[in-house]
């Protein structure tokens, strides 16, 4: 069953992030990353399926569709890059200290999931697809923790041309250690629902994000900058976050999430 | 003597006051049943499924008792007689129903612990299901194999309650044995593997690998993988088949109970020689 939208997404297109004007008994794919999509037009319907067995040929009929029936023959469908739909805890490949007063600013990379539109006279999200299905953690005691996703990262200090993929989002980071003890950085939360997505040369950028460390004691400050980094400064935004920040929300939920 | 004539009760006056009870009960009742289903629906979106039933049953139940109440003084019922009289029952009643007075109270006590909820997995006794629903004399649960079963409150406030749901995670745990000539770090190193590879299994708390214990054919180790709670039933199908796959795949014995006989040194086994074909055993002693 398609969900109704009645808020219009981003309209934005690029190779990758495009609408499609479904043609009569149009069948066809879509290739982002690792996962292939598979679409066909029959009637008034759309039918979608989904591929991650990298193989070049295989037998479409055995895949598991799934199938909307509309109101009208003419259909669009629309592509939009969405953020994971839960927390993300990301351990660095090698934990790090940061000594008190020093600030830095890292790098990672987050496997975006797929939103797909179909649009008659109206919108409708069909279906919601990761791009990487990621293994799932729990972040926080046993009574009052958090599932969230699972990711290993190099916490790259530089952008470097090998970290970009189209079907990832590249997440900035900036920490300040302004406490009067070192911070050991072993894992990190990251509120993904909450970020927006910008896009440059079909590259995705988040929002960036400040963390204020001020000592084991006191909470953690998470601004959510919303706006991209300044290499990308000039990327075009491209989607909403999940659940988007709310100023008098944003307080109680950084006395609730522990950052590190 | 005292003459009563039940006319006397049923006058004019009486049946217009008994049309008008009846008027404002077929008026109220469809009201309150519209109202518990308006309370149940929103407190059930915003609190969930077992404050919903309750809410609408306080609301349903208490709005009845003054439905009643109404419509006894309407047609001229004098309350104060009526519950004196309930009193003296209730004494009477009491006695003779204490079991129904014990469910009673052990549902307010359940209520009030809140031990699980409507929608929770339990284990009572040999049985396991879901929680449909808590009412005042007993809980009623469907069981996986879809059998409804009713169980007094008395029973379960007596009783040892597992709520398998109540937390979002769930530890599977495993007792895996393998022959003691295999190299027990490998067989560890193999088992952190299959739980690192299966995308069900939590990365944190870290799935576990202990020694368990020298059995009598088998060297045992504890398999602990933490899963979420609605992917505990897959990951204990996909684990264990994982486990067999990639032993046969490395060559690792899982043993089953045997005994070898040792004429007394400590390598070499009890020589068994075989003196004559079974078959041709088999033809002499077989009867003509």
């Amino acid at each position: 069953m398609s969900k109704h939208v009645s808020k219009p997404v981003v309209d934005f297109e690029s190779d990758i992030w495009q609408s499609l004007e479904l043609k009569s008994e149009e069948s066809g794919k879509l290739v982002v990353g690792p996962v292939q999509i598979y679409y066909r037009h029959m009637l008034n319907e759309v039918w979608i399926a989904t591929d991650r067995s990298q193989l070049e040929k295989i037998d479409t009929d055995k895949l598991e569709w799934s199938r909307w029936a509309f109101r009208s023959n003419e259909i669009k469908l629309k592509i939009v890059p969405m953020m994971p739909d839960r927390q993300i805890t990301v351990r660095p490949d090698t934990p790090f200290r940061l000594t008190k007063g020093t600030s830095i600013r890292i790098y990672t990379r987050v496997p975006t999931w797929i939103a797909v539109y179909a649009i008659d006279d109206s919108l409708h999200k069909l279906v919601e697809i990761p791009t990487v299905i990621l293994s799932k953690t729990w972040f926080g005691d046993f009574i009052n923790g958090t599932l969230s996703y699972w990711l290993s990262t190099r916490a790259r200090r530089s952008i470097v041309s090998e970290m970009f993929q189209p079907h990832t989002v590249i997440c900035t980071l900036n920490i300040r250690n302004e406490s009067d003890e070192d911070l050991s950085i072993e894992k990190i939360n990251l509120l993904a629902e909450r970020l927006s997505i910008y896009i440059k040369d079909d590259q995705l950028w988040s929002d960036e994000m400040d963390v204020l460390y001020k000592g084991g004691d006191q909470h953690s400050e998470l601004t959510v900058k919303n706006t991209p980094p300044e290499y990308a400064s000039d990327a075009v935004f491209i989607s909403e976050p999940r659940n988007p920040v709310k100023k008098s929300f944003a307080e109680r939920i950084l006395r609730e999430i522990n950052i590190f | 003597m005292l003459e009563i004539n039940i006319w006397d009760y049923l006058n004019e006056a009486f049946w217009k006051n008994l049309i008008k009870g009846l008027l404002f009960l077929v008026i109220s009742i469809p009201i309150i049943l519209y109202f518990r289903k308006i309370i149940r629906n929103s407190v059930t979106k915003k609190y969930g499924v077992h404050y919903g039933l309750l809410s609408s049953k306080v609301f349903y139940y208490s709005m009845m008792g003054i439905v009643l109440m109404a419509f006894l003084t309407e047609i001229g019922f004098s309350l104060g007689p009526l519950l004196g009289a309930a009193g003296i029952v209730g004494v009477a009643l009491g006695f003779a129903s204490q079991t129904s007075v014990s469910n009673i109270i052990s549902g307010l006590f359940l209520i009030a612990e809140k031990p699980f909820e409507v929608g929770d997995v339990i284990t009572v006794g040999d049985l396991t299901g879901a929680v449909l629903s808590i009412d005042t004399l007993s809980i009623k649960i469907r069981t996986f194999d879809n059998r409804f079963v009713r169980i007094p409150n008395e029973m379960i406030i007596k009783q040892v309650v597992i709520n398998i749901t109540r937390f979002p995670i769930r530890r599977l745990d495993i007792v895996v044995g393998f022959a003691y000539k295999e190299n027990i770090d490998r067989v560890k190193a193999i088992l952190l593997d299959i739980a690192e590879k299966n995308t069900r299994a939590l990365q944190e708390p870290e799935p576990m690998v202990n020694f368990n214990a020298f059995a009598s054919s088998a060297v045992e180790v504890n398999f602990r993988v933490w899963a979420p709670k609605e992917d505990f039933i897959k990951l204990r199908d996909e684990i264990h088949t994982a486990i067999k796959v990639r032993f046969d795949e490395e060559g690792i014995e899982i043993p089953f109970p045997h005994v070898s006989i040792y004429s007394g040194e400590v390598t070499k086994p009890f020589p068994v020689k075989m003196l004559k074909e079974e078959s041709e055993v088999d033809k002499k002693e077989l009867p003509d």
